[in-house]
């Protein structure tokens, strides 16, 4: 087993606890995860400090050549600003279509999935929401990892 | 037979006067930097005071490769159609802001848009949304008479009917301007030479500027 195996396990068999443990029996009712997290203010700042070590990385920034990483932060933040109950509206390009033919590896999703853990966790948010937000971002890898489609066929 | 030449041949037809070959003139074009350096992928054009009949819409081709707009510089007639077949197959989101055209193109992965109409003058830069890398220019002329200048900074325009032109010649680092001066073409004689002589510069790196796109984002 590979150091990468090691951890792509490791990380699988983490957000599957997380998502097991399903919510914490003294949630605060009113409380979203986004709030619980610190809002837009954290969540952006842990986003953007995500994206910026993701993109200077090169075992991981191989999709990101190019791109507008500002773009990004601001759709990466919309995003889970709706999936964490934050109350906003993503009005972004469906996940799936964003990474068609990216070609992006289970390592590299997991790699970004690292860098966020440890950013989260830089940014003081709690390990029980850090593993709420993690089981909620999980479900996306097949809308990410190795999406391919081909090439429309023309009439000419 | 080339378009110019079956645009002349029908106009012809229908004032009932012959076509013959000293009716068109040939001018070659040579642009050139302050150092007189040719200048490559330089547009030139020549606009006839007269209008022209309108031309059957055409369509050309922009298009996306390795993250790149191919060919970078363009230049089509008004009324010009421009498809983006988005060879590499990954999402771009083509958007100008230029007066000429303004819109936003989604290109998707898998699937084809219908092409984009071009029916103002003018310049027209764009970008895209996704890759801040990728940037292309598309000057809409009002003439059939038009080319991009070779490695040599050459171009030759052919079957020009003769008359009074206003021409033009545009590098990619003047922007929004071209440089003008008036052309006299009278039929017969040796081919012109023109040679125009612009401030050359390198490429921008970076897509247009998106004045109120930055805030557009869906955060409530």
């Amino acid at each position: 087993m590979t150091s990468h195996q090691r951890l792509v396990s490791a990380l699988r068999t983490l957000l599957a606890a997380a998502a097991l443990a399903g919510p914490p029996a003294i949630a605060c009712a009113h409380q979203s995860l986004y709030a619980a997290m610190g809002g837009t203010k954290v969540v952006a700042r842990f986003v953007s400090q995500t994206i910026d070590k993701v993109a200077a990385d090169p075992r991981l920034n191989q999709s990101f050549r190019d791109v507008d990483l500002a773009r990004v932060k601001r759709e990466l933040t919309s995003y889970i600003c709706q999936l964490a109950g934050g109350g906003c509206k993503y009005t972004g390009i469906p996940i799936r279509a964003v990474h068609a033919n990216l070609g992006i590896t289970q390592a590299q999703f997991y790699g970004l999935v690292q860098i966020l853990r440890h950013q989260m966790r830089a940014n003081h948010v709690d390990l029980r929401d850090r593993n709420r937000l993690l089981a909620l971002l999980a479900p996306l890898e097949p809308q990410v990892v190795d999406v391919r489609v081909p090439p429309p066929k023309r009439k000419d | 037979m080339n378009r110019p030449a079956a645009a002349c041949l029908a106009a012809c037809i229908a004032t009932g006067t012959m076509l013959t070959a000293a009716a068109a003139a040939t001018v070659r074009f040579r642009v050139v930097d302050f150092a007189g350096k040719p200048i490559k992928d330089a547009i030139v054009y020549a606009v006839p005071d007269t209008p022209l009949p309108p031309a059957k819409p055409r369509t050309a081709i922009i298009d996306q490769v390795n993250r790149q707009f191919v060919p970078q510089i363009n230049v089509v007639q008004v009324g010009t159609y421009v498809d983006f077949p988005n060879s590499d197959n990954i999402l771009h989101s083509v958007y100008s802001f230029s007066p000429a055209k303004t819109f936003v193109l989604r290109l998707y992965a898998g699937k084809t848009e219908p092409p984009v109409r071009f029916n103002k003058p003018g310049i027209v830069v764009m970008g895209c949304q996704i890759h801040d890398t990728m940037i292309a220019w598309l000057l809409v002329v009002k003439t059939p008479y038009f080319g991009k200048t070779n490695a040599a900074g050459l171009l030759v325009l052919h079957h020009l009917r003769a008359g009074r032109y206003r021409m033009h010649a545009w590098d990619v680092s003047m922007r929004k301007v071209t440089a003008s001066r008036p052309l006299v073409v009278t039929a017969g004689g040796p081919p012109r030479q023109i040679t125009f002589t612009l401030k050359a510069g390198r490429m921008p790196r970076h897509g247009p500027t998106m004045p109120g796109m930055s805030a557009g984002m869906g955060m409530q």
